[in-house]
């Protein structure tokens, strides 16, 4: 199985195999330009962020597989759990997913936002977005 | 080029705030009820804009407070647009015709928008040469069209639906007051040049001689077909619909089943849920509605001549009930059969024929429907008379009511010789207990020595009404001390209704 390694923001290494890491069209598009040699940099993802996203897609490449014992409502259930997180840390996942081009895990994230704000006041939603802001400056 | 306008913003001011459009106009895309998305646009400009710009669908709840022009220009991608045109008090002849509510400015409007694949209006009037302008700018892009309760137009008009959009496949003429019916050529050529129309409404519209053939293809293919008008009708012309509908089919409005013969022709629609029209059920008529009665949702008996003691029948042979439309002929019997059977029931509507001195609904009737009917959100109710009582139940029952409308009306069997009650504490109990509740109405214009609401029951409602968004008084309070708090408390109307009330320079009325 062929290795990609991918750097985070802070220059942490995460090395996963090739189909795994295909899933984000942004990395896919990375290799197709520049090979496989060195690493690939995402300076726009911190490495806790990273992991999630390498976990999310993990978890759904493997259900996904033949022989796969894993029931929709088992997916819903992990999906359910993987963004019940803090605001701060949904919106790093929302913009990282962006970033990476992962689509599937852009619109559980963007869903989750969606959700959160119907059924909150303007102004909530507004604290919301800006509290996320400086809870991260 | 575009890359470098998509980059991050740098680190040090995260959030969403500052992330790329693309990224909320996705988060926007999960968000659709007008409410909902009146609500993001509050939040700040950006969002304003971005909301203005990525909504499809408009809902006008109060065309007179709207520049069709500058609606267009605010929300430029719209897809869908639903404008509710004059007040429900035109139903009643309050009102003069033609008072307003007219759909020739809209039509102006979306001229420049041929995007539009939705239009639906309601209580407007539209004329021919504003269908055609409507049809010929939009043309195939036009999938559904709904005109309820509209006038001002002819068969004439609807010609242009079969020239121009050949992709419809909605169209509800529900209750409008067409011209010329008598020519059903519109019909033929719609039937013929939409290949794709499955759902069409002609409830409550008078209509020549229809073709066979066309009834027939109307059968074949629709999901909901309503064809129905008056009662002196030929009970026979529409048997074609019958005799070929299909197992698509989900909604059906005819007229009668009156023999034994459509039994099995009705138990071929596998999938039929709903049934309106039905003006009685003669001879083996019942025997077919049970037939197919246990699968229905939705009922519309609202223009049927069905006796108390048969609308009981037919209402315990429907459990799965979710929707039903009846007239007061259903009696308190009726409704005590309702209560009883159909526990799903979310909406229930119970007119008084505004001619005919119809039936008699009372507290009793509305006590059996609230103790039995507990997942009840929409309630609409004309009863000849009512207590503390029936409220109390309404309130302790059914805590997901959302739309509540109650209008005592007089009745030769009934009056002031009943023992009438000041509602005060009901009215409270219902607006504390539902919270749910957006839309109120109470009318209570009946002749009776006790005032019904004061001031302190009507005052209750800007207590409690916090979600309340539409409101109706009729001859309710007896002063400002009761729509003060109204105005203070209900701080998310919309609309305020009212009638013979004393309000208002200093109550001087």
């Amino acid at each position: 199985m062929v290795k990609v390694t991918l750097k985070s923001a802070e220059g942490d290494v995460f090395e996963v195999d090739e189909e795994l890491a295909l899933e984000s069209l942004m990395v896919k598009n990375m290799i197709e330009d520049v090979g496989l040699d060195s690493a690939i940099s995402l300076p726009n993802v911190s490495s806790t962020i990273l992991a999630k996203v390498i976990e999310y897609i993990k978890f759904h490449m493997d259900a996904q597989k033949d022989g796969s014992k894993k029931t929709s409502e088992e997916i819903k259930a992990f999906d359910d759990d993987f963004v019940n997180v803090g605001i701060p840390t949904l919106f790093e996942m929302v913009l990282a997913s962006n970033y990476l081009n992962v689509k599937s895990l852009l619109s559980l994230t963007c869903n989750t936002v969606a959700n959160m704000i119907k059924t909150k006041p303007p102004a909530e939603v507004k604290e919301m977005f800006t509290s996320a802001k400086q809870a991260k400056a | 080029m575009v890359e470098s306008t998509r980059r991050r913003v740098p680190d040090d001011s995260r959030g969403l705030l500052c992330c790329i459009d693309d990224v909320l106009e996705k988060i926007f895309g999960y968000i659709k009820k007008p409410v909902e998305r009146n609500a993001i646009s509050a939040v700040c400009k950006r969002f304003h804009e971005l909301e203005a710009r990525t909504r499809h669908h408009v809902l006008v709840y109060n065309m007179y407070a709207v520049n069709p022009m500058k609606l267009f220009e605010r929300f430029p991608s719209v897809r869908s647009i639903t404008i509710k045109g004059n007040p429900r008090l035109v139903d009643f002849d309050i009102l003069p015709r033609d008072w307003a509510g007219h759909a020739g400015p809209w039509i102006a409007a979306i001229k420049a928008h041929p995007q539009l694949n939705r239009f639906r209006i309601k209580r407007m009037t539209i004329t021919d040469s504003q269908i055609e302008e409507l049809c010929a700018a939009c043309g195939p892009n036009l999938k559904i069209m709904q005109f309820d309760k509209c006038s001002g137009f002819s068969t004439k008009g609807l010609q242009a639906l079969a020239k121009f959009c050949k992709n419809l496949t909605h169209l509800g003429l529900a209750q409008s007051m067409i011209d010329n019916t008598s020519d059903t050529k519109w019909l033929k050529d719609l039937v013929n040049s939409c290949p794709a129309l499955e759902y069409l409404d002609l409830s409550l519209i008078e209509m020549g001689d229809v073709d066979e053939a066309v009834l027939v293809k109307l059968a074949e293919r629709c999901k909901l077909l309503k064809l129905w008008e008056s009662e002196t009708q030929n009970s026979e012309r529409f048997l074609p619909v019958l005799q070929k509908c299909s197992s698509n089919l989900s909604d059906l409005g005819i007229e009668r089943i009156n023999s034994n013969s459509e039994t099995s022709l009705l138990a071929k629609c596998t999938a039929l849920e709903g049934l309106s029209g039905i003006f009685d059920l003669v001879d083996d008529g019942m025997h077919a509605f049970m037939s197919v009665s246990s699968r229905l949702t939705r009922l519309d008996l609202s223009y049927s001549n069905l006796t108390e003691v048969e609308i009981a029948e037919v209402l315990r042979a429907c459990p799965n009930l979710q929707y039903l439309r009846v007239l007061d002929l259903a009696g308190d019997h009726g409704l005590q059969a309702l209560g009883n059977s159909c526990k799903d029931l979310h909406r229930l509507v119970v007119e008084s024929p505004s001619a005919i001195d119809g039936g008699v609904v009372t507290h009793a009737g509305l006590m059996a429907v609230a103790q039995g009917c507990r997942n009840l959100q929409k309630l609409i109710f004309y009863p000849s008379f009512i207590t503390n009582e029936a409220f109390y139940a309404l309130a302790y029952n059914c805590p997901n009511l959302m739309d509540v409308r109650i209008c005592l009306i007089q009745s030769s069997s009934t009056g002031e010789n009943m023992p009438w009650e000041c509602l005060d504490e009901g009215v409270t109990a219902l607006v504390r207990e539902c919270r749910s509740l957006y839309r109120l109405t109470l009318c209570f214009d009946v002749q009776a020595d006790v005032e019904f609401l004061t001031d302190a029951g009507v005052a209750a409602i800007g207590e409690y009404g916090k979600k309340i968004r539409v409101l109706t008084l009729v001859h309710c309070g007896s002063s400002d001390m009761g729509l003060v708090p109204v105005l203070r408390g209900c701080n998310k109307l919309q609309r305020l209704e009212i009638r013979k009330c004393r309000f208002g320079d200093e109550s001087e009325w």
